[in-house]
């Protein structure tokens, strides 16, 4: 009998607890999505941004490497007084979700210049139809796992653990009848956390990563076959028109990473030059360990030594443009 | 390999169902095998150290159990010195040769050779504190050596306890291991169950969630306003003892499906009323040893009232270097060491004083008192060095803003109410001697280790205690 009991209570327990977040779940507010609550709230910021701060002179577009790698003060006070930075890289991006971020944010901005800082992980088109094609339905983009999609579209405990497990929930709750809208209660907690140039008010950590563990050759790889990734340059076309109509310049970049497959840099050379853009190096800047956080994010050091270094080629590319 | 991955979670149903088929001669070998297993998960090299430790202390003492009474002595200085060796080479070496340094550097005179280092290996004061017992409990007479070198192995080396204690007695090992149980009751299996699950819930829950604050607002200490440094400190109180007492729960439980009972190492430590009680709350184990193996020896109460206060002074500045090779870890057990001396002198002027005798303090301030005593202490715990624990609490006291005012007060409202409640409730229960039933232990598990699952950070997040 004990062989029923025991298992019984585990899921009367399991059920009594999906039963309370399935209830609670309209005033808890919509599953909490990484990048979707970012995006909103880099948005929002932006059309917050006191108007005595002046237009926005670039966007960076990235993954978390960029948003990590660039301090938008530091590459503001290399291009010049006056020039105002808006970094609106996001964790957790795709290839797919920074062409479409950068398209809305080139519309509502117009800025002067639109960087897109690509890595290893976006600048190739793996998944990307996968994740086009989930993008509108599922909560967490990239999400490919069955189990876990299975999950997240019967398990409330699932489905809403980003917004249990969030510090902020009394305080989402505040904001939503702040804001009169659970959408925007959730979404403002973010906002809250980003600076008017889109850098996040938390510092950037500043533990080197073992220095001299690993030290990548600042040279290209020479030789490689390399096939552009249609997908990726088809978007790149559409931000280009898009650009035409607000008047900016589309730059493409890297961004510095310890990984060990540098085929990336090449490849976004080359996709820069058949697109005829302008391109910056950013793996030049630095291949040192001491300067990355882990083997992928830059730490606080490395984002100072690449700003810095992206924020001169501004400068020459302004120069030229002029 | 931490208890709170799946790695562990494969190993241990392996190890129970291997330790549950097989014939009672078979399973302690099936234990000191999975032991040594399990360190090599680890780091295999340091098997041998634990192989060369267990060798040297299992044939030294049982030298002293046989050994006439005049050299009894001798051999108890040797295996003493043997064990604190070991300690002294692989934790505390490069601490004093830095020490020496600054010490040269400031007289004006080279510094002395450089340091090694090496590697701290995963649980070392662990098990040289408990070779140590086990050498003192013989030269004693409290107990007899035991002649299997197999239940001595598994002794020091048991993987529940070898990476973060409990430090257990070998009067309390031995006997269990000459004596494991053919079978468990329905009863211990339910409450090893849940104390693992508590323990689950404890280190998720509360230690896991604290992690990230503590980590963002300790790590750039000089760029956060009072208020959230603040938070930070406090929420480090509740990572700590959530992290610690949440492995000691799982440590006990999954010992107990084994068949072996730990004891307990935390008794609601942050519901204490005064800081000599804290200690007898708060790593039961490990104030034990140092009360049975230092304080007592020492002359403990009995002697005058200024040379015990000397000597508590000591045993927790002692008690501080354990923790770690750091000056840091030194502060923290002289500002113990201060309290519980300063509680003495409270207690005896009571004794004296009408005025202060007929003084009531409320409990509900005895315990915000001592908790804030305590979590003032813990800042020389996790600060990086001693001149920045300074400068946070000068921060603090100074009222300093910085770049960050992000206050996490709700986090920390959150990490109070779980800890408290969990506590009380752990509490009441106990007391009142009511023992779930099979069906409610399964609910209560079930409702513990769900919560824990959804709480669970993306990472997983080591425990405190295995750097020590």
């Amino acid at each position: 009998m004990n062989y029923v009991r025991f298992p019984l209570g585990i899921l009367i327990a399991v059920i009594f607890l999906e039963t309370l977040v399935r209830l609670a779940s309209p005033i808890i507010g919509p599953t909490q999505n990484v990048w979707q609550i970012q995006q909103q709230a880099k948005v929002i910021k932006l059309q917050e941004r006191p108007k005595n701060l002046g237009p926005v002179d670039l966007v960076i577009m990235g993954d978390s490497t960029a948003r990590e790698g660039i301090d938008p003060d530091a590459l503001d006070a290399v291009v010049g007084e006056g020039f105002h930075t808006f970094n609106a890289a996001l964790n957790s991006s795709t290839t797919y979700t920074i062409m479409k971020q950068a398209d809305l944010v080139l519309r509502y901005a117009k800025p002067r210049f639109l960087l897109v800082l690509l890595g290893p992980g976006t600048s190739r088109e793996s998944d990307i139809d996968e994740v086009a094609q989930t993008y509108d339905i599922a909560t967490k983009v990239g999400e490919s796992n069955s189990l876990k999609k299975f999950f997240e579209r019967y398990l409330y405990l699932y489905k809403y653990r980003n917004n249990l497990r969030d510090p902020f929930i009394l305080n989402t709750f505040y904001r939503s009848i702040r804001y009169q809208s659970l959408r925007e209660g959730v979404v403002y907690r973010n906002v809250d956390t980003i600076k008017f140039n889109g850098d996040s008010i938390f510092p950037r950590g500043n533990f080197p990563f073992a220095e001299g563990k690993w030290q990548l050759p600042s040279n290209e790889p020479q030789g490689l076959a390399l096939d552009l990734p249609t997908a990726t340059i088809a978007h790149l076309q559409n931000l280009l028109k898009t650009c035409e109509k607000t008047k900016s310049t589309l730059i493409l970049g890297t961004v510095p990473t310890s990984q060990l497959n540098q085929n990336y840099r090449s490849l976004v050379s080359s996709m820069a030059l058949h697109l005829g853009v302008a391109f910056i190096q950013g793996n030049d800047a630095t291949t040192n360990s001491k300067n990355f956080s882990d083997g992928t994010h830059l730490n606080r050091d490395g984002a100072m030594i690449l700003s810095r270094y992206i924020g001169e080629r501004i400068r020459t590319i302004q120069k030229a443009r002029e | 390999m931490l208890f709170n991955t799946l790695t562990f979670l494969v190993f241990f149903v392996a190890v129970l169902l291997l330790h549950w088929s097989l014939s009672k001669r078979m399973q302690k070998p099936l234990l000191l095998l999975t032991s040594y297993a399990f360190y090599s998960f680890w780091d295999w090299r340091f098997l041998f150290l634990i192989i060369l430790v267990t060798l040297a202390n299992f044939y030294l003492t049982q030298s002293i159990f046989r050994m006439p009474i005049s050299r009894k002595k001798n051999i108890l200085f040797l295996t003493l010195t043997f064990n604190l060796l070991v300690l002294g080479v692989f934790k505390y070496f490069d601490f004093f040769i830095e020490s020496l340094n600054s010490l040269l550097n400031a007289l004006g005179v080279a510094p002395y050779p450089n340091t090694i280092e090496i590697i701290l290996p995963l649980g070392i004061s662990f098990f040289t504190f408990k070779a140590i017992s086990y050498a003192v409990d013989v030269y004693r007479k409290e107990l007899e050596p035991t002649d299997s070198l197999i239940d001595f192995g598994i002794f020091l080396s048991y993987f529940p306890y070898m990476l973060a204690g409990p430090i257990m007695s070998a009067k309390i090992v031995l006997p269990q291991l000459r004596a494991i149980p053919t079978r468990l009751s329905s009863a211990t299996v339910n409450s090893a169950l849940l104390l693992i699950a508590l323990g689950f819930f404890r280190k998720t829950v509360i230690g896991d969630y604290a992690a990230p604050l503590v980590d963002r607002i300790f790590g750039n200490s000089t760029q956060f306003d009072w208020k959230s440094l603040l938070i930070g400190v406090f929420a480090f109180s509740f990572q700590i003892y959530g992290d610690f007492a949440g492995y000691t729960d799982m440590a006990r439980g999954i010992s107990r499906l084994l068949g072996i009972e730990l004891i307990r190492n935390f008794r609601e430590p942050y519901l204490s009323r005064n800081i000599t009680s804290f200690w007898r709350h708060w790593h039961i184990s490990l104030s034990t040893w140092f009360k049975n193996y230092l304080y007592i020896p020492l002359g403990g109460n009995r002697v005058h009232f200024y040379r015990s206060a000397l000597n508590l002074m000591l045993v927790m500045t002692i008690a501080g270097l354990w923790h770690g090779a750091a000056v840091i870890f030194l502060v923290w057990g002289m500002f113990h060491g201060f309290l519980l001396v300063a509680h003495k002198m409270w207690i005896r002027s009571t004794s004296k004083l009408m005025l202060i005798k007929n003084l009531h303090i409320p409990i509900i301030f005895k315990i915000c008192g001592t908790f804030t005593l305590v979590t003032l202490g813990w800042i020389f715990f996790r600060a990086d060095s001693l001149q920045s624990a300074i400068e946070l609490i000068d921060r603090i006291l100074r009222r300093s803003t910085g770049a960050f005012d992000q206050i996490d007060l709700l986090q920390l409202l959150i990490l109070i109410v779980t800890s408290f409640t969990l506590d009380l409730t752990v509490r009441i229960y106990r007391k009142s001697n009511y023992v779930l039933g099979v069906f409610s232990s399964g609910l209560v598990i079930g409702l513990l280790l769900t919560m824990a699952l959804v709480f669970r950070a993306s990472e997983i997040i080591p425990f405190v205690y295995f750097q020590f």
